[in-house]
């Protein structure tokens, strides 16, 4: 009764998908700072910060 | 740095903070001398590029919760904790259309208040009103706590010397620069947290190569790999309708479309999302890695410093603490300027003295901010539990998400369906709060919401809305 869920399937992600998706995250954070300063130069040289 | 030994000591934690909190003040103070009228200091001219509007949402949606609770959900949900709290950043995805519309119907409008007003009318209004702000200052509180607690935790300063620190230099800055400031220092904070995640997540990666993690944890604690986790699933769609609900609804959000220039407010928004979208995956990781390196986690709030200082030192708990400290500032500072616009807008001008001029508004504005400020230290001397504070508020907002949607875009939505969406849909979803699990309440908010606002429209329609009526830039 007060274990639910004991007949529950388990299916492990595999271990390239979780490569995948910290390795893509910690790319997309570099990318991402990489990306603001990259549109502030721009945003600067066409004078549209404000 | 064990569990309640603080890695830092006072002396380093309170020199970081006086500095960086006087960084933010002269920056806030520098750019806030544009906010010469009304328009500058609430909604910075309106004319906001691409580069600051980006990072101004981006950074506003990395709160403290998203560096310290998203480890938490990795830890009790594993994979699907950390792509759950990631769907967060769908809420932004959703609002860059939404973004464009709101500019165009809305070329002079200061709050997502004044829209519910003008397309609902004042019953609609004021539920709007109270469930944004109970949202908004709940918000505000549990940033204000979380800075507190991170103080203490990492360097051992007193928990509410901390807090009023923090509260203190934001309140500052966004009331001498108003939006200016608030942009402005968020670009600044936006570049550093993504830094500082990127940092700390290569050092853990460096230290524990993935397939030793993934390999540690499928032995020690299968649960957390598990593709057929129900909570975890049912967090992950509950996560995601919670983000729409706070995105769509609140002043944060509509006030930085309102801040931008048209053009580039739909694009803004959906670059942010992108790069909010694997914060919490980079945070929840260094959270997973936990156990592999041995770490004895008794505090899963604490579980991002402790990782940082086991594998860096102080260096890492610094540079832990200096996200931390810009994940808050930039959502206190946008919270205080949002919420205080509300204030101004919706209750003063619209409610108590409608004819005030703007040099009069600008005043009350600043006011607001104060008294914001120091009504959200007295509450935060009362310490809440982070997590209760932040999702007993998700099926309040979560039903709220169809009355915008529809709003903007269905001319003949019915008026008191909408009420009664919100009324229904807060009721039900608190209801699977405390009943169900608070995984379910968000999402069950925004299911009732949503049928409720939908057959009410089918069975009686309104009359055709002129959306000429939210336009109110003068003749």
């Amino acid at each position: 009764m007060n274990a639910p869920h004991s007949d529950w399937p388990v299916v492990f992600f595999p271990e390239p998908l979780v490569t995948v998706i910290v390795i893509g995250a910690l790319a997309l954070t570099g990318i991402g700072a990489a990306t603001l300063l990259w549109l502030l130069a721009k945003d600067r040289r066409n004078r549209q910060i404000w | 740095m064990t569990q309640g030994d603080p890695a830092l000591s006072p002396a380093v934690g309170t020199a970081l903070l006086v500095g960086f909190g006087l960084a933010w003040i002269a920056l806030g103070v520098y750019w806030g001398r544009r906010a010469r009228d009304l328009e500058g200091y609430l909604v910075a001219g309106r004319r906001v590029g691409l580069a600051f509007g980006t990072a101004t949402a981006m950074a506003t949606w990395v709160t403290s919760n998203t560096v310290m609770l998203a480890p938490v959900f990795a830890l009790e949900k594993g994979v699907w904790g950390m792509l759950a709290y990631a769907t967060a950043s769908f809420g932004l995805f959703l609002f860059a259309p939404l973004a464009l519309r709101i500019r165009r119907l809305m070329p002079r409008g200061y709050t997502s208040g004044d829209f519910v007003r003008m397309r609902y009318g004042r019953t609609a209004w004021g539920l709007f009103l109270l469930i944004s702000l109970v949202y908004s200052v709940a918000w505000l509180v549990s940033m204000g706590i979380a800075g507190g607690k991170l103080l203490e935790t990492l360097a051992g300063v007193p928990f509410a010397w901390g807090m009023s620190a923090i509260l203190f230099v934001c309140v500052v800055y966004t009331l001498f620069g108003g939006m200016y400031a608030v942009i402005g220092t968020d670009f600044i904070q936006s570049v550093i947290i993504l830094a500082g995640v990127l940092v700390v997540g290569v050092c853990v990666l460096h230290e524990m190569p993935l397939p030793q993690v993934v390999a540690t944890v499928r032995q020690e604690q299968p649960a957390l790999l598990n593709v057929l986790m129900p909570a975890a699933l049912l967090s992950l769609f509950n996560n995601m309708f919670f983000g729409f609900g706070e995105v769509l609804h609140n002043n944060v959000w509509w006030s930085r479309a309102f801040a931008m220039r048209d053009d580039v407010a739909p694009k803004a928004f959906l670059l942010s999302g992108v790069l909010w979208f694997p914060i919490p995956i980079a945070a929840g990781f260094v959270a997973l890695s936990a156990g592999p390196l041995g770490i004895n986690v008794t505090d899963p709030n604490t579980v991002g410093p402790l990782v940082a200082s086991h594998l860096l030192g102080t260096a890492g708990t610094a540079v832990v603490f200096i996200v931390v400290f810009c994940s808050l500032a930039s959502s206190i500072d946008s919270l205080l300027a949002a919420t205080s616009d509300l204030f101004c807008e919706d209750l003063y001008r619209r409610l108590l003295n409608p004819t005030a001029s703007d040099p009069q508004l600008r005043r009350m504005a600043g006011r607001i901010v104060v008294g914001l400020g120091i009504a959200t230290w007295l509450v935060c001397l009362n310490e809440f539990d982070l997590l209760t504070v932040l999702f007993l508020s998700g099926p309040l907002v979560a039903s709220a998400i169809w009355p915008v949607i529809t709003g903007l875009y269905w001319p003949r939505t019915n008026r008191r369906a909408v009420v009664a969406a919100m009324l229904l849909g807060s009721g039900t979803g608190l209801w699977a709060y405390f009943s169900l699990g608070w995984y379910t309440a968000s999402l069950i908010s925004a299911a009732v919401s949503m049928l409720v606002v939908v057959a009410g429209t089918a069975l009686r329609p309104a009359p055709p809305f002129d959306w000429q009526r939210l336009n109110e830039s003068p003749a």
